[in-house]
């Protein structure tokens, strides 16, 4: 009886509490994933090229790698890679979401830096890109449209490594 | 430099780093295990990836991964096997209210601290491809983790294992570990019904069905094995073949089932006879090949993907200083807490919390699932990863404050005394 006595309030009351947190947690948001690998389907350079534009090359694809509304951006170029970091600066509930609102990005490196919008709802998913070089004068921004889940065998899901 | 040159110059200086780096941590009365982990994030990106990005990327091209992924795994199966063989079914049995009442509580309450912790965690570090459940209920099994093979080293090291202190924290790993790979291959069968491979029922369905096989009709069946073993007095090449071929098809069978290769290896290595000579002889077979060779590879590839920079800023280091506290504090305290109401002095219990403390190579694994099926971020595991090391490197100083070695020496040399001292169970050296 004893021993019933301490199991009983010991297990039980965890056990209450688990099932009492995954109830208040069944209501939480968390921030929209934009995480995978990126194909780009279209790249609009409007003149004449930065330095750390030039060294990265004709960008091929682009790797995200998402912690909540933390972002690390591998960019792929022809001539090299580059990492940005930054964050979501902004999402829509998932009605605004359904209507079209877009998921915003901005991430920068020492040199180059990237803001851009992303629509899920359209298929596939798709990443409207504006990459600007901002220590290089008030040239335009390099215009780079990419969609969800290229190169071939990479998706989503399992490109979530740093 | 070719595929195969560029794998071969990782695995040397793989071996080098978690083989130099394990020999101070035990030289400091580490386990060397702690050290081979530290190794991995020493290769990875940040140590060598931050100090030397060129050299990091020739000698770990992200094309060459892959391969050295494949061999980790393999390594890992391998491991998996060989914690199941350690795995006694008798330790999980007839130890009293004491070790009844302490194997629950130290499942229960961290993985009730892990649920709760995640309603914090899951706005900041997580995103909307996975559910808030699947989350959790990761966190939760995450927290609730001791490491079964660190646990029997330092109690073997220390002749602990039939001191009532050592036999109840046995018993509690033995559990905890049990519990703890059912929900998570409940979780990782839920993650991935998502993802279009089998449906959520026929996966837990189909993974109950198999595991009933294995225990009920496999089990009673494999007990020739033993005989034959105990006829040639040796693991006869054979023998050995057939017990990894074993391994393999058990592995294969839970991977399609849709939970993970590891269930079905750390299945055959439970379901095996448990006779002390015929453990040992399997594990000798096998344990220095994956201990020195394979267990490094998965140390080094984990490393690899733990990025300390992603832990940037005040709130990243408090929100991992946050999930330390939870996780001592639900296993530490909740073992210690469980043991002293069953009847245990403060002192023993305090063994007891500091030994269910650690959470060494398990923890990684676990992690590595957790990242692979992506139900943490990045970020998360590299929270996890640290908590892993910190809790695994406390465990040997914070037993020597509460129970110095000598006094547990004394009191073991009395009571072998009165009862007749029996061979400590094999010990993975993975430890």
């Amino acid at each position: 009886m004893k021993a019933l006595l301490q199991y009983a309030p010991m297990v039980g009351v965890p056990l209450l509490g688990i099932a009492l947190s995954l109830r208040a947690g069944s209501h939480l948001q968390a921030p929209p994933s934009i995480g995978g690998a990126w194909r780009v389907v279209e790249s609009r350079d409007p003149g004449p090229a930065c330095p750390a534009l030039t060294a990265v090359g004709a960008i091929r694809d682009l790797r995200i790698a998402q912690s909540g509304p933390g972002l690390r951006v591998l960019l792929r170029g022809e001539q090299g890679t580059v990492l940005l970091t930054g964050n979501l600066t902004g999402w829509p509930d998932s009605a605004g979401e359904l209507a079209g609102t877009p998921i915003q990005v901005h991430v920068a490196s020492a040199t180059l830096s990237l803001a851009g919008a992303v629509r899920r709802d359209s298929l596939p998913a798709r990443f409207r890109l504006d990459l600007t070089e901002p220590t290089c004068g008030t040239l335009p921004a390099r215009q780079i449209i990419a969609h969800l889940g290229g190169p071939a065998g990479t998706g989503p899901r399992k490109d979530r490594q740093p | 430099m070719t595929n195969l040159s560029t794998l071969l110059l990782q695995i040397a200086l793989i071996i080098v780093f978690a083989r130099s780096i394990g020999l101070v941590f035990r030289h400091f009365g580490q386990p060397q295990v702690v050290g081979e982990m530290a190794a991995g994030i020493v290769l990875g990106p940040s140590v060598l990836g931050w100090a030397a990005p060129a050299l990091s990327a020739t000698l770990f091209p992200p094309a060459s991964l892959g391969q050295l992924s494949a061999l980790s795994q393999v390594g890992l199966i391998a491991f998996m096997f060989l914690v199941g063989l350690e795995l006694d079914p008798k330790l999980m049995r007839g130890r009293g209210h004491t070790a009844l009442l302490t194997s629950h509580v130290s499942i229960v309450v961290p993985f009730f601290l892990g649920v709760t912790l995640a309603l914090f965690l899951y706005p900041r570090l997580s995103d909307d491809s996975v559910t808030f459940t699947n989350f959790a209920l990761f966190v939760g099994t995450a927290m609730g983790i001791t490491a079964f093979p660190v646990l029997a080293r330092i109690l073997a090291e220390r002749h602990l294992i039939h001191h009532p202190v050592g036999a109840v924290a046995l018993a509690c790993a033995a559990v905890d570990d049990v519990t703890a790979w059912c929900i998570l291959a409940a979780v990782v069968a839920a993650v991935r019904s998502g993802e279009g491979s089998l449906p959520l029922w026929l996966t837990i369905g189909g993974s109950a069905v198999y595991a009933g096989l294995m225990i009920f009709v496999a089990r009673p069946g494999l007990r020739w094995l033993q005989r034959v073993y105990e006829r040639r007095g040796r693991v006869s090449q054979d023998l050995l073949g057939f017990v990894l071929l074993l391994v393999l098809a058990s592995a294969w069978t839970t991977e399609h089932l849709g939970i993970h290769a590891l269930f079905g290896a750390f299945l055959v290595g439970a379901i095996l006879p448990k006779d002390p000579a015929f453990v040992r002889a399997v594990t000798e077979r096998i344990e220095d090949l994956v201990v020195v060779l394979l267990l490094p590879l998965f140390f080094a590839f984990s490393g690899l993907r733990t990025s300390i920079a992603l832990v940037s800023g005040t709130e990243a280091w408090l929100m991992t200083g946050l999930i330390i506290l939870v996780a001592v504090a639900g296993k530490f305290g909740g073992s210690m807490i469980a043991a002293r109401v069953g009847g245990m002095k403060w002192r023993e219990a305090g063994a007891i919390g500091a030994l269910m403390n650690t959470r060494g190579l398990m923890e990684l694994v676990v992690l590595n699932l957790g990242l692979d099926i992506g139900v943490i971020s990045p970020a998360l595991f590299t929270m996890m990863v640290l908590m892993a090391l910190v809790t695994t490197l406390m465990t040997k100083p914070l037993l020597e404050l509460i129970y110095p070695a000598r006094r547990f020496a004394a009191e073991t040399d009395a009571v072998s005394v009165t009862e007749p001292v029996r061979r400590p169970p094999a010990a993975t050296g993975a430890a």
